[in-house]
């Protein structure tokens, strides 16, 4: 049986079972846009990085959604 | 008795010198929204020796509640926001060379718009072309501040061809208008927040403080309020299509 980690998203709190992937917690989200910014613990993570990532317990993860508008 | 600029000559860094040099230098505004008119209110007030204004559109009452420059007679005329915008900085610093453009920021106009620049501030309302702005910056190697607004949101970056990521750094897979104002809106505060920040790091281009710069990518958020900078970061990437990676790795 799998544990979960508590991670935050978005600055709350959240229990996501151990080694989800990024490109899963993007899909949970509903966050899968192109322009999508992600960023774990500070550091912005390029797409092609999406999949090698598995979330670790007290990542901090933000889901940003750039504003092209002027 | 204090002159114009007296308050702030005396920050650190700015000086009668920063001053004249300021007073020397040419800035860009693409787009006179509600991100442009505020930046171009300040560097405007600041003494930017010339203010270049380039927007295609007219004012409208919808507009009022968030662009500074403008008033009600502006909307009931339908007034070029180009000339408007310059009517009014005008008023704010008669010492400025103001150069009202009414066109539309594209590749075929783009180094034109851009000619005898120091500086480009990107206020411009959709993706596309900021990133056709990325590539003529980055093949003229001119420095510009991109700064974006949707809803009480924005970020705010700083590209310096050759020294830092570029626009198709952070957005590889380009963008799509995913979350607009069209959708969420826009309120006024939120603009004049990423307008001022915008201002802020334009001034500092312009007055050769690049260690006081914004290294990574600003993300500002105003409802609930912060302020997030995230670094870049491209471990194991392949070269950037647009700069190559030109850039040098920016501070841990």
């Amino acid at each position: 049986m799998s544990e979960n980690i508590s991670i935050v998203v978005d600055g709350m709190a959240e229990a996501v079972p151990q080694g989800l992937s990024l490109p899963r917690l993007i899909l949970l989200h509903q966050a899968q846009h192109k322009d999508l910014i992600v960023e774990i613990n500070g550091r912005f993570v390029h797409p092609r990085e999406y999949e090698r990532v598995a979330l670790k317990d007290g990542d901090r993860v933000e889901l940003i959604h750039p504003a092209f508008g002027g | 008795m204090p002159g114009r600029y007296t308050m702030q000559e005396r920050l650190a860094g700015w000086g009668p010198e920063g001053q004249a040099r300021l007073e020397g230098s040419t800035a860009v505004v693409l787009g006179l929204g509600g991100l442009g008119g505020t930046t171009a209110m300040l560097l405007a007030r600041a003494g930017v020796g010339r203010l270049r204004l380039v927007d295609p559109d007219r004012v409208a009452l919808d507009n009022l509640h968030r662009q500074i420059l403008y008033g009600e007679a502006d909307a009931a005329q339908a007034a070029p926001k180009a000339q408007a915008a310059a009517r009014r900085l005008a008023s704010a610093n008669g010492q400025v060379r103001l150069e009202a453009v009414q066109a539309e920021f594209q590749e075929s106009n783009g180094a034109e718009l851009l000619q005898g620049t120091d500086v480009v501030l990107d206020c411009l309302d959709r993706p596309q072309p900021r990133f056709v702005l990325n590539e003529l910056c980055l093949k003229l190697g001119l420095p510009w501040v991109h700064a974006g607004v949707v809803a009480a949101q924005g970020q705010l970056l700083v590209v310096r061809p050759g020294t830092t990521p570029c626009l198709r750094c952070w957005f590889p897979g380009g963008a799509e208008p995913s979350f607009t104002s069209a959708e969420h809106g826009v309120i006024g505060p939120a603009a004049s927040v990423l307008a001022s920040l915008q201002a802020n790091e334009a001034l500092k281009l312009l007055l050769g403080q690049d260690q006081a710069l914004l290294a990574g990518m600003l993300v500002v958020r105003l409802w609930p309020p912060s302020f997030r900078e995230v670094r870049f970061h491209r471990v194991g990437q392949e070269p950037c299509p647009a700069c190559g990676y030109q850039a040098k790795p920016l501070r841990p």
